[in-house]
């Protein structure tokens, strides 16, 4: 069942949804990537033969409806346990490097 | 009985023998701990919190002396698939990047012990608790619930105890190993693409995967947000049902969860099946079943028509496009889910990164194994502009067709029974690094998924010993309308009845 047909993806396209999917990926990672994802891709290539003319998209179950839940203050996490897993800490927040550019 | 004799009765008598003092919480729950201790070279469980579920067990004994009501899984020890939060112990999901450990910590380095701390309990660990159930652990898994043979876990693989050079299956391959090898008379797993029924299958125990909504989500570690499901691993049919009954039901916390009453699941075990339409859908007897699997599972056919079920002949066209299907919306959702893995809150992070976006990328580079990265690569793809048509769209749209085809299959039958895993438990490493060959373990239980319907897998007849390899389990899958559930434990209990659980070879 499985295809060993692979699909154009090239290794620069992998490279783009890694920086997209915020992921640092080797060099040997990205050429087993490349492989792996032609491979799957090639694999998905056949829902491109079912006639989906018409037929909606379905995005999640809805047996019942969601209904959302009341829109009531209620108690939040204490600060000190929002913060106890923090790998770095400062001032009662978590500390980050820099995201704007000052200069 | 021996204290570990206990541990061969199912939930519902050992509640029963608690609940009258035949036995005590504490022997119960040491029995558990001394059970998990002597298999610890299955990897069924991550981390062990023996001091706590002994105090835990101890104050239901306790209530018990003072003449208080006890609940219906009074201590009962159930086993935790690791991504189901546990106030302020350790839950890692079986992945890296919810330890606090070192970025270039190789698997042998990491401790499961240093797992994120959550702030609070999952609505399914409230709730067990409530009903008087003690959790021993927590059990392993793939990385995320994303695999089917347990072999991502970023720890240590778990072994099926009925030849431990093989699989248990996966995503929640703990779970079923702690439950085979009966360290726990039931389990807790989460089942997104069949992480429950094939586990079940390939380690000859009961796993239900309730219908989409059945159960609160409030606490399980996201993995793809429209499919995942929390069900019960137990030793038979009953002490499934008992475990749903607890954990089913409304949760304010969770806008997914289904406002459906919760029916006596326990009273529709030993229910008449007698003129039950049961549905065999020829796509799951085609290329690619194994035929020591398919001969097990058409004599368990004929058993439910010797029981009086009507077997009817249906198809479920659709079945061929499942892993296809799946792995486009699935991984869609998880590339989105996962994002908030990022190094800032919880967990790993990345030292000396210069920016915040370094900071990301290097914790998440480090921080996730090779099949998650796969996955949130492949639904990021599927989701970027200029794909996002070809294939999310479309994959959502073949979706619906999967819903249609069993809404029309259950237009004339009532239950639909096929296999759960197209082959016996495979070897470990042998699919490892063939990331298609391990998405096609799953084409049998990713329908259901898809669909949201219930389903539940019981065991069949093992596969005899043959060719090198001793005898192993083979699971029979049903599959029901939405919130039928009672049906499908109606079913399964009848058949149990005609074809006895066996344990694996050591065991009880």
């Amino acid at each position: 069942m499985a295809t060993q047909e692979t699909t154009r993806i090239s290794k620069d396209d992998v490279l783009r949804i890694a920086r997209l999917s915020h992921l640092d990926l080797t060099d040997a990672e990205a050429d087993r990537m490349t492989r792996d994802l032609g491979q799957i891709l090639a694999y998905v290539e056949q829902l491109r033969e079912i006639d989906v003319t018409d037929v909606p998209a379905m995005s999640h179950v809805d047996d019942a409806g969601i209904v959302p839940r009341a829109d009531e203050e209620a108690a939040s996490l204490p600060h000190e346990i929002a913060l106890r897993e923090a790998p770095s800490e400062d001032e009662g927040g978590f500390r980050v490097p820099a995201f704007v550019d000052e200069g | 009985m021996s204290a570990g004799e206990i541990l061969n009765e199912p939930v519902w008598r050992i509640a029963e023998r608690v609940r009258a003092g035949d036995v005590s919480a504490v022997e119960v729950m040491r029995a558990s701990l001394d059970r998990i201790e002597r298999g610890r070279e299955l990897g069924a469980f991550l981390t062990v919190q023996a001091e706590r579920a002994v105090d835990a067990a101890r104050a239901i004994d306790e209530r018990r002396a003072r003449g208080e009501a006890l609940g219906a899984l009074a201590g009962v020890p159930i086993g935790l698939k690791d991504p189901i939060c546990t106030k302020d112990v350790p839950t890692t999901a079986g992945s890296k990047i919810l330890t606090r450990a070192r970025c270039d910590a190789s698997e042998a380095e990491l401790d499961p012990e240093r797992g994120w701390r959550p702030p609070y309990d999952a609505t399914v660990v409230e709730r067990l608790a409530a009903a008087g159930a003690v959790v021993p652990g927590k059990c392993n898994m793939d990385e995320f619930a994303m695999g089917s043979s347990n072999e991502n876990s970023a720890f240590f693989p778990a072994k099926n105890p009925w030849d431990p050079s093989r699989t248990p299956g996966g995503s929640s391959g703990g779970s079923a190993v702690a439950v085979a090898a009966r360290m726990v008379p039931a389990s807790l797993g989460s089942d997104t693409g069949g992480s429950i029924r094939q586990p079940a299958a390939l380690t000859g125990t009961v796993g239900v995967k309730p219908t989409y909504g059945r159960v609160s989500r409030f606490g399980l570690v996201a993995f793809a947000s429209s499919l995942d499901q929390i069900g019960p691993f137990a030793t038979d049919v009953r002490g499934a049902a008992r475990v749903l009954g607890v954990i089913a039901g409304h949760d304010p916390r969770d806008s997914t969860s289904l406002r459906a009453e919760v029916p006596d699941f326990e009273k529709a075990c030993g229910a008449s099946v007698r003129g039950l339409r049961v549905g065999v859908p020829a796509e799951y007897f085609a290329e690619g079943l194994a035929p020591e699997v398919e001969a097990s599972v058409r004599a368990a056919l004929a058993k439910l028509t010797d029981m009086g079920c009507e077997l009817r002949p249906i198809h479920l066209a659709t079945t061929k496009y499942a892993v296809a299907t799946y792995y486009i919306v699935a991984t869609a959702e998880c590339s989105s889910n996962l994002a908030r893995f990022d190094g800032v809150r919880f967990g790993l992070r990345a030292q000396g990164a210069k920016d915040l976006g370094s900071l990301y990328a290097g914790t998440r580079g480090a921080g996730f194994g090779a099949e998650v990265k796969r996955r949130i690569m492949l639904g990021t793809y599927v989701l970027s502009a200029g794909y996002y048509d070809a294939y999310y769209l479309r994959a959502q749209r073949v979706r619906t067709l999967f819903r249609r085809d069993f809404e029309a299959a259950f237009r004339e039958v009532d239950a639909i029974a096929a296999p759960a895993s197209p082959t016996v438990a495979f070897k470990l490493g042998e699919k490892i690094d063939d990331p298609l060959a391990m998405y096609l373990a799953d084409v049998y239980t990713l329908p259901a998924s898809l669909a949201g319907i219930p389903a539940l897998c019981v065991p069949c007849e093992p596969a005899p010993a043959a060719e090198g390899r001793p005898e192993l389990p083979v699971g029979l899958q049903l599959m029901g309308p939405p919130l039928a559930e009672e049906r499908l434990f109606s079913l399964a209990s009848a058949f149990e009845a005609a074809c006895p659980p066996r344990l694996p070879p050591g065991v009880g």
